[in-house]
């Protein structure tokens, strides 16, 4: 339900090095959530910390990434990645981090994605690649902070909605989970779902269909330009005969101002 | 078809005003709904608008008064009746100013709705009596 972006930053590479080995990072998918939050403790050890590992996440809501998403000029979920990573990078250099490398796991094509990253920060030796998360142990750790963190933060979620959220809580978050599955049966007739739960997400508006209120918002095409349809006149048009309709048009006036003559409400 | 309005005064001159909100999108269907907790509990201001979202989608507002000697007025009706019968109408509620929102636009005088309001001023001057040549302005 949420998305999470990190970056780490090492004081030294050798002392990256031995820091991981210490640490016994592997793919963060493939840890458990207890497994993830033993690492994510210890690499928070004074020792480390200040030796050698320094940790920042953004964290972006799921109502923050639907908006982004749903916007007039539509961003996909890969823009939002990586513009948050951008903005990690941004901060930390403002932090005056001395940063030599970075290692991205990439949303896309890493290729695409790298030369991105290498035209806004051109000194900085940049590697972008897919499943980085288990090539690379510094991800695989930056990773780990942010899944952390994103399972904390739903730990701690304040419901503004005033619901009451079942005894087994709200599961995962994928779509897989049965939990997850079960929570989302319950909907609000107008607004859905608590915010909790991003709407540009598939699954939820699925699950939003046929029970609650259909709700459509202006498009962006133009109002008032009528559709073209393609295609010659139907055969059975030949055999009718024509009537001329004269059809009454309003002034731009009224078009522009949505005001219409009503008889009835 | 004639429409009856079940209007109090008591209800007009009652302190309490409606929460309304100008909606950017149709919503299919009616019904009781918790503004407060599934919308306004969310709002924020930014650059002076104010900031929300509904079903993901991102809204822009401000508060807008409405004209001069003009009550807002939220009338319920509580059944369809059968056809041809005198339809009435309830008071719900007043109100004299309320929320504009447009779908990811900041609002301005360009919105339809402000735009509408000009009309006010034409068909005064379109409806309102002439007592000597001096008001027909040429």
């Amino acid at each position: 339900m949420c998305d999470e972006n990190s970056s780490i930053h090492i004081n030294s590479l050798d002392s990256l090095k031995s820091f991981i080995e210490k640490l016994g990072c592997a793919d963060s998918k493939q840890l458990t959530e207890e497994q993830r939050e033993e690492i994510f403790i210890n690499a928070n050890q004074k020792e480390f910390s200040t030796e050698s590992v320094g940790w920042m996440v953004d964290i972006i809501s799921p109502n923050d990434i639907s908006t982004s998403m749903f916007r007039r000029s539509k961003r996909s979920l890969n823009e939002v990645s990586m513009e948050s990573a951008i903005d990690l990078i941004k901060k930390a250099l403002e932090l005056e981090v001395n940063v030599a490398e970075i290692y991205v796991d990439t949303v896309g094509p890493p290729d695409k994605y790298q030369e991105k990253l290498k035209a806004i920060f051109p000194k900085i030796k940049i590697t972008v690649a897919k499943k980085a998360d288990s090539t690379y142990p510094i991800v695989s750790l930056a990773s780990i902070c942010a899944k952390v963190s994103r399972d904390h933060a739903l730990k701690v979620w304040k419901f503004r909605e005033g619901i009451e959220v079942p005894e087994d809580g709200f599961g995962s978050g994928y779509p897989g989970d049965p939990v997850t599955k079960r929570f989302l049966q319950e909907y609000e007739p107008v607004f859905g779902f608590p915010r909790i739960v991003r709407f540009s997400w598939s699954t939820a508006v699925n699950a939003l269909e046929g029970s609650a209120f259909a709700v459509e918002f202006e498009e962006e095409d133009q109002p008032g330009k009528e559709k073209v349809v393609l295609g010659s006149k139907k055969m059975t048009s030949f055999f009718k005969a024509e009537v001329p309709v004269k059809k009454f048009k309003r002034h731009q006036f009224w078009k522009d101002r949505c005001i219409e003559d009503v008889t009835d409400f | 078809m004639s429409i009856r309005l079940q209007i109090s005064k008591n209800a007009l001159e009652s302190e309490n005003d409606a929460d309304v909100h100008f909606i950017p999108a149709s919503i299919d269907g009616n019904a009781n709904t918790k503004v407060d907790e599934y919308f306004n509990s969310y709002k924020s201001i930014e650059n002076g608008l104010q900031i929300n979202a509904l079903r993901g989608y991102p809204l822009k507002g401000i508060e807008i008064d409405l004209p001069d000697n003009m009550q807002g007025l939220v009338l319920r009706e509580n059944e369809k009746l059968q056809m041809n019968a005198e339809r009435e109408l309830k008071f719900g509620g007043k109100f004299d100013k309320f929320t504009y929102w447009n779908y990811d636009k900041n609002p301005s005088e360009n919105d339809s709705y402000r735009k509408a309001m000009h009309w006010l001023k034409v068909s005064e001057a379109l409806h309102s009596e002439i007592t000597s040549l001096d008001d027909v302005k040429l």
